[in-house]
């Protein structure tokens, strides 16, 4: 039996872009399991540890609606004289971007009235609490880990807000600990047949140089994503997770 | 899933000789002339290959030529065995400089003479040989250019059906020796979820959504550097493989501009649909004219079989019960995607994965919501057409704004999403048609159908579809009241051309208080000026309506939702005051 948690996560809008429709975006039917991680980390995370979705439960019926908003079509520069890299260095340099200039209205198809129940666990990258510490019994590192997102969870705390793909769409959440108080998906879900999302995105394998600490290459993988009576198991991811 | 879908739908379309679907390295292109020669290359004047329509106009035929669209851009390109008279005969353009022509028409020749030897074929050499002869002074010694000015032409060898580019070596060797993009990279196809593919770099433009760059605009593109991410460039951020993306694309532009696109595309709004079902089937054949013309449809489709398909979906939604197609059965999955134009590119509206008979459930359940009484149930002495009982979506949207073009952009999709996914009707199209019943003072079949189905579906309200007398609701009386204070002044002043309608109608739905004891004190004046019998009759009405009210008075104000009920009232009452007793009491 993995040791992990149960989270309930809520918000009116979400939308968890599919690559291929992200300029003009299309949310994916459901959440991500990479979405999911992102918000558990919002709430607890510290490099010793990486967050492995399990499961994804669908709580409520999926309905989209469309918006449209203003956004800019240019990133501000890294290199150059006025670049973020330049402004770390001086002071004086303020790396900007003029919006009016870079206006461009972009379409969403985003979801509405979303709420899921995520299952997760961790998996100890590092069983020292700090470096240079000592390492602790693997059992005892995972539930210390466990133990201080739950206490974080059920105060409500986060690093950061969590969100729901966009940082417009805000995550609120409810730590589940009793089975009982399970929230049961919407009666439409339960229809007892397969429905097939598609491929969906897994996670994003990033490949480091050891020595220089750059990303080498991001490598996106997918799976079939299936649900059934609201529940899609999430598979193993298909890469390492400690590097 | 989008994608996904119309991936699928490919071989569907491939093996349907219908469709006109190319292979890759092939397109169908519109072809205005043909240039036939003898197979020693002299010359027979050029020939129009375009045909008439039913209409008597002559159009441009459809031919499927080698390589993709026509390369864009100000540089020398010139096509295979198939491009305009400016490559093919060295025509000057009149707005460009001078050797604008013959530049191109030596491009175009050197660059078939070059593959003579490789691709010996004696059709192929006949072309050379006439491009080696060609004088493109003689342009204007056939008229006929002149007329066919842009067009696209190909070659032909007189005496030979089909046209040179078709000839099975010259189209083997095409095949072969496509000029192919090497990808720079590799991954995991997200359409298919086959790994280690090539990801194309670039995704095929679609065409023929409205509004959208007629060369075609892109649903995968990544043409600023705000939407990339992860270090990648161009559509390597959204890893599809060459051959999906080719599949995907062809699939959508075929339903989009192919030669079936009638029977796949409708525009609501500004929103372009096209819907398919997963294999051939009736209800795919009549849905266009469905959504698209309503009831009406009946009347304008010609087709004596297609009308009856049409009536017999329209009699399948009207009962809700399934539509039986010896093609698919009613589980055959249905697809319906809603496109809209942004910025060069093509945003998704909605897309909706559904089947058959679940569709016709939401189609009934949208009827049911509508349904009211008929301001026209026939034919009018002024060829006006009956209300139709299934409106189409275009005329509820219309009933948003003073005209068509004035409908919010987001409203089309939302109504239908509404519609075919039985969820919530968008609360701004009430709002807006409750401004435009106040704006204009009229309130008609359609505009009332509009108010109850939103009363109806998004706050469960329940409306009878005719006049009820027992219903007490204030608003629903004010609206009957002032409907007959109305009938009343018409009555008894004729030939008015504003009526108390016109003037009360905005302050009386939203603020009775203030309006009704006025008008309550006109309307005696004006029940002095009927016949006795009528007088009673009247009063009678007036009475029972003003009765329930009595006790609480006029309300000093109705909110929206009230306002709707208002609407509804006075069409209610209207009606009944057109109708004949007897068909009254019938019901």
């Amino acid at each position: 039996m993995k040791y992990g948690i149960t989270l309930k996560v809520f918000g009116d809008y979400a939308l968890f872009s599919r690559p291929e429709m992200k300029v003009e975006r299309v949310s994916y039917d459901v959440i991500t399991p990479s979405a999911a991680r992102g918000i558990l980390e919002a709430i607890y995370w510290k490099p010793q540890i990486r967050w492995i979705i399990d499961e994804l439960t669908v709580l409520n019926p999926i309905r989209f609606t469309n918006i449209r908003r203003n956004e800019i079509s240019a990133k501000v520069a890294v290199k150059g004289a006025s670049g973020v890299n330049a402004g770390m260095k001086d002071p004086t340099v303020v790396p900007r971007l003029a919006v009016d200039q870079n206006r461009q209205q972009r379409a969403s198809m985003v979801l509405k009235d979303v709420s899921y129940v995520i299952k997760a666990h961790v998996e100890i990258l590092d069983t020292r609490m700090e470096r240079g510490g000592e390492k602790i019994a693997l059992p005892q590192a995972v539930g210390k880990h466990l133990d201080m997102f739950k206490r974080r969870a059920r105060k409500g705390q986060a690093f950061h807000q969590p969100y729901f793909g966009c940082r417009e769409f805000p995550v609120s959440f409810e730590l589940i600990e009793e089975e009982a108080n399970l929230p049961r998906p919407h009666e439409e879900l339960l229809t007892d047949d397969t429905k097939d999302l598609g491929y969906m995105l897994h996670d994003i394998e990033f490949q480091q140089d050891r020595a220089t600490k750059k990303v080498k290459s991001t490598t996106p993988h997918f799976f079939r994503a299936e649900m059934l009576n609201g529940v899609i198991a999430v598979p193993e991811l298909p890469f390492p997770v400690a590097s | 899933m989008i994608l996904q879908s119309l991936n699928e739908l490919y071989d569907r379309l491939a093996e349907d000789k219908a469709y006109a679907i190319s292979p890759p390295g092939f397109s169908p292109q519109k072809i205005s002339f043909k240039i036939v020669i003898r197979l020693d290359g002299s010359f027979i004047p050029p020939q129009d290959a375009r045909s008439p329509n039913d209409k008597g106009k002559l159009q441009n035929t459809l031919v499927e030529v080698p390589g993709g669209a026509k390369p864009s851009g100000a540089g020398v390109n010139p096509c295979f065995l198939w491009d305009n008279q400016t490559y093919l005969l060295g025509r000057q353009p009149e707005d460009k400089k001078s050797g604008f022509g013959i530049e191109r028409f030596e491009a175009f020749r050197e660059r078939h003479l070059a593959l003579e030897k490789e691709i010996d074929c004696p059709e192929f050499s006949a072309v050379c040989r006439f491009l080696e002869s060609w004088d493109p002074v003689n342009v204007e010694t056939y008229p006929i250019l002149n007329e066919l000015g842009t067009g696209f032409g190909v070659f032909q060898i007189q005496g030979q059906k089909g046209y040179v580019h078709e000839t099975p070596k010259i189209r083997n060797w095409w095949i072969k020796n496509q000029p192919r993009e090497v990808s720079a990279s590799r991954g995991q196809c997200l359409i298919s979820g086959e790994r280690d593919v090539e990801i194309a770099r670039l995704h095929p433009k679609i065409k023929g959504v409205v509004g959208a760059q007629s060369a075609g605009a892109s649903i995968v593109s990544f043409n600023d550097a705000a939407y990339e991410s992860y270090a990648k460039t161009q559509s390597f951020n959204s890893p599809v493989s060459e051959d999906v993306a080719f599949r995907y694309g062809t699939a959508l532009n075929a339903l989009l501009t192919g030669p079936k696109s009638r029977d796949h595309r409708i525009r609501i709004g500004d929103t372009t649909c096209v819907f398919w079902t997963e294999r051939q089937s009736a209800f795919e054949d009549v849905f266009a004219d469905i959504l698209g013309s309503g009831s009406h449809a009946t009347d304008e489709v010609q087709d004596e079989t297609q009308r009856e398909r049409i009536e017999r979906c329209l009699k399948a939604i009207q009962s809700g019960r399934g539509f039986v197609d010896d093609k698919a059965p009613v589980e055959t999955p249905f697809y319906l995607l809603g496109l809209a134009p942004n910025a060069a590119r093509l945003s998704v509206r909605f897309f909706l994965r559904s089947t058959i008979e679940e569709l016709l459930k939401k189609l009934n359940a949208h009827l049911e919501d509508m349904k009211i009484v008929r301001q026209f149930e026939n034919q009018t002495t002024k060829g006006r057409k009956p209300d139709p009982e299934f409106p189409a979506v275009w005329q509820l949207l219309n009933q948003s704004a003073r005209v068509s073009d004035e409908v919010p952009p987001l409203l089309g999709g939302a109504l239908t999403r509404a519609i075919v996914e039985g969820t919530r009707y968008p609360e701004a199209l009430y709002g807006a048609v409750l401004r435009r019943i106040r704006a204009d003072r009229t309130i008609n079949y359609l505009r009332v159908a509009i108010v109850k189905a939103t009363l109806v579906r998004n706050h469960q309200y329940e409306i009878p579809t005719m006049l009820d007398k027992s219903e007490t609701t204030p608003a629903y009386l004010l609206g009957r009241l002032f409907s007959a204070l109305e009938k009343t002044q018409e009555d008894a002043l004729s030939g008015l051309n504003a009526t108390i309608r016109d003037r009360f109608y905005s302050a009386a739905s939203a603020t009775p208080a203030s309006v009704f004891p006025r008008l309550l004190r006109t309307y005696q004046h004006h029940l002095s000026k009927l016949n006795p019998g009528g007088k009673v009759v009247r009063e009678k009405l007036v009475q029972e309506i003003i009765d329930p009210l009595e006790s609480s008075g006029f309300p000093s104000q109705l909110n929206i939702k009230a306002q709707g009920l208002f609407a509804i009232g006075y069409y209610h009452q209207r009606k009944a005051f057109f109708t004949s007793k007897t068909e009254n009491d019938e019901s």
